[in-house]
């Protein structure tokens, strides 16, 4: 028949045969094979006698990490491992270095970093195509940042053909919680030869995983069951071999390539496949226009709102965060706009002073450790975009191409490598036109020549330029006929920045919100503005119902169902309430309600000395007494952050720097990571009025003694949670005292003591965060 | 394995706010935080069994007074290691960033959970062992009296964290996902006593100041 597929035949699990002829619990199976090369062998060949036709060879931990204290190189291991897989190959088979997860998980998720993965995987890569492997297979992934690294390094430093599979659990996701959907998607972008699912799961369970993911990519699929579900304590798999072919047989409905086994099979499996003779199906369907992240997967076939607030174009709060390089005050603008309804961040860094590639990777990463929308790199500078495609944590937009050549030349190699969507710019060397058919003639070319650089229609968003309507009036006219032509005839998504339109005018927000309706009328997709306008989401979500989007209007219902017209902007104040009371009682929405009406009659440092850090005093006290709890202490806290972030608006507003009592630096010591008592300190320091140098966790000794001296800080806190980190905080101490920097030290965390603190010869013990608050007080005056 | 999600107690969130008090606003964040933790934890739980020679296990050293005194009646052990996943992490961090307060409720709430998980799991073990007549030590924890922290990479090597349930341990012997506990149990043909847990056996119990301050971890 035309539309089958003939199926290969992978092998069955190592580790499980292994275990048999003596591998013990917790030695690796690398190491073992390295000495037992005829038990390795003669696993090899049973898997070919019994018909696999592609054996994986005994390297799947063979990184330099997990061999670090077995005295063997990467290169020893893999190439005596690949060796014994082809003394048992016959003339067809074809022998695959398998490569497994490195064992520490990636940032954002651990704390390896991109490029110490990518060089881990490179050098075995390196190795393994050295030793005559004629397949890179990578599997039991279950961290899309470590596939992403490790197909990299596959594609750059060898030729040949990549295999990729992960291992889900039922509720489809990897531990990481990667979807089988992004997994897919990022697969077939980076153009890897198959990709599929290993391990965790019997087969009946890994078909809906295997379904949702043959929705999202045309790639050959690869399955590679587990013999059932182990039982817990024994360990066993109780699977029979006939009762695993028979199930893998309701696969064949997919565009399936590969099948083997993995923990609990054995060659009699492998046979019993074998003799079933699977086909699998040829589909080629059209796949759909997504962005996504390891979690989240989104689709282009709605309206999908692009936050635009991390951007410091005309934007105070963002130029701030950017010059303090305040990656938290970038991830909380993040998180409003989420919490807004954006369902896409885009991330502008650009800033004169500003390094915009070191920034663009820094913002990032913190974002992906924090949000899990996707993001949309906006930079002009291809230097800038490549860096950020690179550790990007899924596929991203790029914002933005033009119809300019240069512009093609420069960017799109670079959406293909990394598999991105592009914005494409309806401009070109004349400039912006003036018509709409010139428009959508540059929106035809930049799709064309898109296509002719292997990037799909689907991935190319067209955006067809807002004008301020005060300079150009006839051109909003001309943005809507362009948006109409290019979704009619070009039938891709559209992108467009919506603000720009008023620009000059008075009550913006009409004027936004109603081009924002016009344009999404005329086919817009996913415009760029700002979420945090009540007026602009309203307008999203009206039409989503009228479009016929939002079914029965239920997510209009759901935001909506409170309120009543006129009534939007209700504020949230309690009456009657002080603001001393406001944040005793912890409530911010009340505190930041009473600070913004005190700003009208005090000053700012007015509010700061003669309201908020009494009242903090007051909490304190109640706390040194025990009428409060630490609870309460950091909700009362939380609350007067409210008020000093609107104190901090309207300085920045005023173009006035921020009100600061005195510098201090925290930061939780080299090699622990836990850092909840830390943060708590520091907002309970910031709103003292002190300016805090969070370093954050895992903080090598250099970074702190370095940043101590730069920046002249006279008070240094440090932060450890274990015992086993208590010598990097004792090195920390000594470096700071050998350097001279004139400074006072105070530690704190769970294993810290008073005594500790004396031994060390540390100069405070905080024992709380109001402890440091007080220490702060009797340092700075 | 997944595991059931476990109901967790008030009063042991309580204990991890370290708050003898609730008022309106802990017990609207309580509830909030909770309803979030669920919707965020993926409960894993692997455990293996492994004989022992001489109160000494093959393939872990068990170092240190306490482990033995544990053990001293035991002719095997369950090496056990659960996790709440790396979402709980994750919301930690972007908690820490929006609202501490919230953050500082949900960490108590996951602790208490993780330790909810291991409770159960403790006593699920617990009948099926003594079915079969054999009784199980308490659960005791790397870190816990003079036990190392380090032997905790060994517990998740013999039981294969990494690959069953997603659970990795950084050099300096930190779990992550954080939200984790790793375990060792022994299993002895009579019962044994519950001694090992809390304040009496901490290495930190002379200067700690949760205890200074009047509160135990004695349950």
């Amino acid at each position: 028949m035309k539309d089958k597929a003939v199926i290969t035949l992978l092998d069955g699990a190592m580790g499980t045969m292994l275990q048999e002829k003596g591998l013990t619990p917790g030695e690796l199976p690398e190491v073992f094979g390295y000495h037992h090369g005829d038990i390795v062998t003669s696993i090899h060949k049973a898997y070919v006698e019994s018909g696999a036709d592609i054996i994986y060879a005994n390297t799947f931990q063979a990184n330099r990490k997990k061999l670090k204290k077995s005295g063997f190189s990467v290169q020893k291991i893999i190439t005596s491992a690949i060796q014994q897989a082809k003394k048992a190959a016959n003339v067809t088979t074809r022998v695959a270095l398998d490569i497994g997860p490195i064992g520490e998980l990636l940032e954002p998720n651990g704390y390896l970093t991109f490029d110490e993965a990518y060089d881990i995987f490179k050098e075995m890569v390196m190795a393994g195509e050295q030793a005559g492997a004629d397949l890179i297979v990578f599997e039991t992934m279950s961290d899309l940042m470590e596939v992403k690294a490790a197909i990299l390094a596959a594609k750059e430093n060898s030729n040949l053909p990549i295999f990729v599979t992960m291992s889900f659990e039922k509720d489809h996701r990897t531990f990481t919680g990667c979807c089988a959907a992004s997994f897919a998607l990022l697969a077939e972008r980076l153009r890897v030869d198959a990709v599929g699912v290993n391990c965790s799961l019997g087969p009946d369970d890994l078909l809906p995983i295997v379904e949702e993911m043959a929705a999202y990519t045309n790639l050959p699929l690869i399955v590679k069951a587990n013999a059932g579900l182990p039982d817990p304590l024994t360990n066993t798999y109780a699977m029979q071999a006939h009762e695993f072919a028979n199930s893998l047989q309701r696969f064949t409905h997919l565009p399936i390539r590969y099948i083997g086994g993995c923990c609990g099979t054995t060659p009699a499996f492998i046979a019993e496949l074998k003799q079933h003779a699977m086909t699998g199906t040829m589909v080629a369907k059209k796949i759909p226009s997504c962005v996504c992240t390891p979690t989240k997967c989104v689709t282009m076939d709605e309206v999908r709102v692009i936050g635009e607030r991390i951007n410091p174009t005309g934007n105070k709060r963002m130029k701030q965060a950017l010059l303090d390089h305040d990656l938290d005050e970038i991830a909380a603008i993040a998180m409003e706009q989420i919490e807004a309804g954006a369902e896409v961040l885009d991330v502008n860094v650009g800033l004169p002073g500003i390094d915009e590639k070191q920034m663009m990777v820094e913002v990032i990463r913190h974002l992906q450790t924090l949000v899990d929308v996707p993001l949309q790199i906006d930079s002009t500078d291809p230097a800038v975009i490549e860096a950020a495609l690179r550790i990007y944590n899924g596929i991203a937009i790029v914002n933005s191409v033009n119809g300019e050549i240069s512009s093609m030349q420069q960017i799109l190699p670079l959406i293909e490598r990394y598999g991105a969507n592009v914005v494409g710019l309806t401009l070109d060397e004349q400039g912006i036109a003036n018509d709409a058919s010139k428009r959508y003639q540059i929106a035809k070319r930049i799709l064309t020549t898109a296509q002719q650089y292997h990037i799909e229609k689907e991935r190319v968003f067209i955006d067809c330029l807002t004008l301020t309507v005060s300079a150009q009036q006839k051109s909003a006219i001309e943005t809507l006929k362009t948006l109409h032509m290019v979704k009619e005839k070009l039938q891709v998504p559209t992108v467009l920045g919506v603000s720009n339109i008023s620009f000059g005018l008075p009550r913006r927000l009409l004027l936004n919100q109603s081009f924002l309706t016009m344009a999404l009328s005329a086919g817009l997709n996913m415009p760029i503005i700002n979420p945090n306008h009540a007026a602009m989401m309203e307008a999203v979500y009206s039409f989503r119902v009228l479009h016929g989007l939002d079914v029965d209007a239920q997510a209009y219902i759901e935001r909506f169902a409170e309120q009543k017209d006129g009534e939007q902007n209700k504020g949230n104040e309690k009456a009657g309430i002080t603001i001393d009371m406001a944040i005793q009682k912890g409530l911010k929405e009340e505190t930041r309600a009473l600070c913004k009406k005190l700003l009208e009659k005090e000053t700012p440092l007015t509010i700061v000395d003669a309201y908020l850090i009494p009242a903090l005093d007051k909490v304190g006290n109640l706390y040194e007494n025990k009428q409060l709890y630490l609870p309460q202490l950091i909700n009362a806290a939380s609350a007067s952050q409210a008020a000093f972030d609107e104190i901090r608006q309207q300085l920045q507003r005023q173009g006035k720097t921020t009100i600061t009592k005195g510098k201090i630096l925290l930061a939780t010591v080299r090699g622990d990571v836990h850092d909840i008592g830390k943060n708590i300190v520091k907002v309970v320091l910031e709103n003292y009025g002190y300016q805090v140098f969070d370093l954050g966790k895992d903080v090598p000794v250099d970074i702190i003694v370095k940043t101590a001296v730069e920046k002249q800080i006279p008070l240094i806190g440090l932060s450890a949670l274990m015992t086993t980190t208590l010598a990097a905080m004792e090195e920390t101490i000594q470096a700071l005292h050998a350097c001279k920097h004139p400074c006072k030290i105070m530690i704190g965390g769970a294993v810290v003591s008073q005594e500790y603190a004396d031994k060390v010869q540390a100069d405070y013990y905080a024992k709380d965060a109001k402890a440091s608050a007080d220490i702060a007080k009797e340092v700075f005056g | 394995m997944l595991w059931k999600t476990p109901k967790v107690k008030e009063e042991d969130i309580l204990h991890y706010l370290g708050s003898q008090m609730m008022d309106e606003l802990l017990h609207k964040q309580m509830e909030e935080m909770m309803t979030l933790l669920n919707q965020d934890v993926r409960c894993q739980v692997i455990y293996r069994t492994l004989p022992l020679e001489n109160h000494q296990c093959r393939y872990i050293k068990l170092q240190g007074k306490s482990i033995q005194a544990l053990l001293k009646e035991s002719h095997a052990v369950i090496i056990m290691a659960a996790t709440l996943g790396i979402k709980t992490d994750r919301r930690l961090r972007a908690l820490e960033i929006s609202d501490m307060g919230k953050a500082y409720v949900y960490n108590a709430c996951a602790n208490a959970m993780i330790e909810a998980v291991c409770d159960d799991v403790n006593e699920q073990l617990r009948r099926q062992y003594a079915k079969r007549q054999a009784f199980l030590t308490d659960r005791f924890s790397c870190g816990y009296g003079d036990l190392p922290v380090s032997t905790q990479k060994t517990f998740l090597q013999v039981v294969d964290a990494e690959r069953k349930i997603g659970l990795h341990v950084s050099e300096s012997c930190m779990l992550v996902p954080e939200k984790s506990v790793t375990a060792i149990i022994g299993i002895a043909k009579t019962v044994q006593p519950a001694i090992v847990r809390g304040c009496r056996v901490c290495a930190l119990k002379e200067h700690c100041e949760y205890r200074k301050g009047g509160t135990v971890c004695e349950r």
